[in-house]
């Protein structure tokens, strides 16, 4: 489609390429807890690594798209939208590494009451980010598309809300000592935060959506 | 003759520079036109529009007063004089207003002003401002449907700024040929022929849109742009077309006044009320305020210098 123009092709393209590797640094993410929390040390670690590399892989990525983003493509103020998405879209990977960077350096013992629904809960928040990525995906061909998948965010991030509610109801009914219960309550909420980050990129396409409505 | 001619050119400067704001503000101030080629695009098409379609206005200006060539150029130099302190003073200013008080005032000295002529000027000044507002309105309502069907960013941003350089382009060509006759109009007949009058009026203006400020342009423009994109697109299509069928009917309006209306046509479509009193005291002085200064001041000009 030569109509479109090659900046808004290549813009996309990176776009598209940054989510991937966010959705690959949270793939890594899941297994890594996953790794963890079945007592997988090793797995854990080469997990670790990979998310690590995966995220800054982001990072180079969204810089790139940046620069990229400011060499004329798009209508300017959509620019400043595009800019805003992006680095919404990056701080959801940065918190899936603060996840890994905390329970590598704490390796706190994650009691067995609640290990199944932390497992559910970092299943819910990667696809949190999946429902956000189609929606970013179908933003900028088909909008409407876009706006049922942002709706599918809301639903997944509310779903992750509740079960994060019950494990922290019952974390705290556990007759555990009181540091411990702070030190996994922290985990919980990191992790919690993914999906609430991959919420708020799901409002900025709302808006940007909303934006363009005549 | 050379001497007739300069308060013809320092006013077709003065009316390039700020007017083109009207038109090509909005696509440069949010980034959608490159400065340098609004302004270019701009003065070839103002040249175009004076040539092709300034000849009913000229003559419409020319016959308004049956003066000599020097009143006729006091009465330019009144008008000039009195949109430069007004924009000084920050005062709602209108060249094609400002024009036609000069030519009045002069006129009533001399008792030879065509009232025929200036009932008709008048009644298209009133009809500016809510022609384009009606247009705005309808074109809004006619093309927003098939816009939001669009579903595709890429695309629209593509079509937005495909539609800014022909609204600019456009917008140009009918601000020359409307806008024109302020600048030579009344040299017709006594100093110039239609012709002539058109090509150094669209020259002079041309030259203006070509040294206008960016600083005009970004102030303008981000005043219309309140509004989004497509709106403020419809608000400078409605400006264009009715600032072109005035050129049709040979009536010199206000660019200002026409987007003004534009705004408010495409705001009232998408059921946001965007008048306000000091938008309404403003339209009225530049019907009333504006050529009662320039008649006193063109007046007081030719006692001095007859």
């Amino acid at each position: 489609m030569i109509f479109i123009g090659k900046k808004e092709e290549m813009i996309i393209k990176k776009f598209k390429q940054h989510l991937e590797t966010v959705g690959k640094t949270l793939d890594g993410f899941e297994e890594f807890i996953r790794a963890y929390l079945d007592g997988n040390c090793e797995e854990a670690d080469r997990c670790s690594e990979k998310v690590m590399n995966l995220e800054s892989e982001a990072d180079a990525l969204r810089r790139e798209t940046e620069t990229l983003m400011y060499s004329g493509a798009f209508l300017p103020n959509f620019r400043g939208d595009l800019l805003g998405l992006i680095e919404a879209v990056d701080r959801i990977a940065d918190r899936a590494e603060t996840v890994v960077r905390i329970i590598s350096l704490q390796l706190p013992s994650i009691l067995l009451q609640i290990k199944e629904e932390m497992k559910k809960q970092v299943k819910l928040s990667v696809e949190t980010f999946k429902e956000l990525k189609a929606a970013i995906e179908y933003m900028f061909e088909d909008m409407d598309k876009a706006g049922s998948y942002i709706k599918r965010t809301e639903e997944k991030e509310h779903e992750e809300d509740n079960i994060e509610w019950d494990m922290m109801k019952k974390l705290f009914s556990l007759d555990i000592d009181r540091a411990q219960k702070l030190e996994i309550k922290e985990i919980i909420s990191l992790i919690g935060d993914v999906a609430d980050l991959a919420e708020d990129a799901s409002d900025r396409v709302e808006i940007i959506i909303l934006k363009r409505r005549v | 003759m050379i001497l007739y001619l300069i308060p013809s050119l320092l006013l077709g400067w003065g009316l390039g520079r700020n007017d083109s704001a009207n038109i090509f503000g909005p696509p440069v101030a949010n980034g959608i036109v490159g400065y340098k080629w609004a302004i270019l695009t701009a003065a070839v098409f103002v040249i175009l529009g004076a040539i092709i379609g300034g000849a009913a206005g000229l003559q419409t200006i020319g016959s308004l007063s049956s003066g000599t060539a020097f009143e006729s150029s006091i009465s330019i130099l009144g008008g000039a004089i009195s949109v430069i302190t007004m924009t000084y003073f920050g005062l709602p200013v209108s060249t094609s207003q400002a024009v036609v008080g000069g030519i009045v005032g002069v006129g009533i000295l001399k008792g030879h002003v065509n009232w025929f002529v200036l009932a008709k000027i008048v009644i298209c000044w009133i009809t500016t401002p809510l022609g384009a507002m009606v247009i705005g309105f309808v074109i809004y309502k006619l093309t927003a449907p098939w816009f939001s069907r669009i579903r595709s960013i890429r695309l629209q941003d593509k079509l937005i700024t495909i539609a800014a350089w022909l609204a600019g382009a456009y917008g140009a060509y009918a601000l020359g040929a409307n806008n024109v006759a302020n600048v030579t109009g009344a040299l017709v007949g006594k100093l110039l022929s239609v012709q002539e009058a058109a090509l150094i009026g669209g020259l002079s203006i041309a030259i203006g849109a070509l040294t206008f400020s960016k600083r005009v342009m970004l102030t303008v423009g981000k005043r219309i742009i309140e509004l989004d994109h497509f709106s403020s697109l419809i608000s400078i299509f409605a400006e264009s077309i009715t600032v072109w069928i005035y050129s049709i009917i040979g009536v010199p309006v206000s660019t200002s006044q026409a987007v003004v209306g534009g705004v408010l046509g495409a705001g009232l479509a998408r059921g946001t009320s965007l008048a306000n009193r000091g938008m309404l005291y403003r339209i009225l002085f530049g019907w009333i305020g504006t050529p009662v200064i320039a008649g006193l001041i063109s007046q007081g000009l030719y006692l001095l210098f007859k």
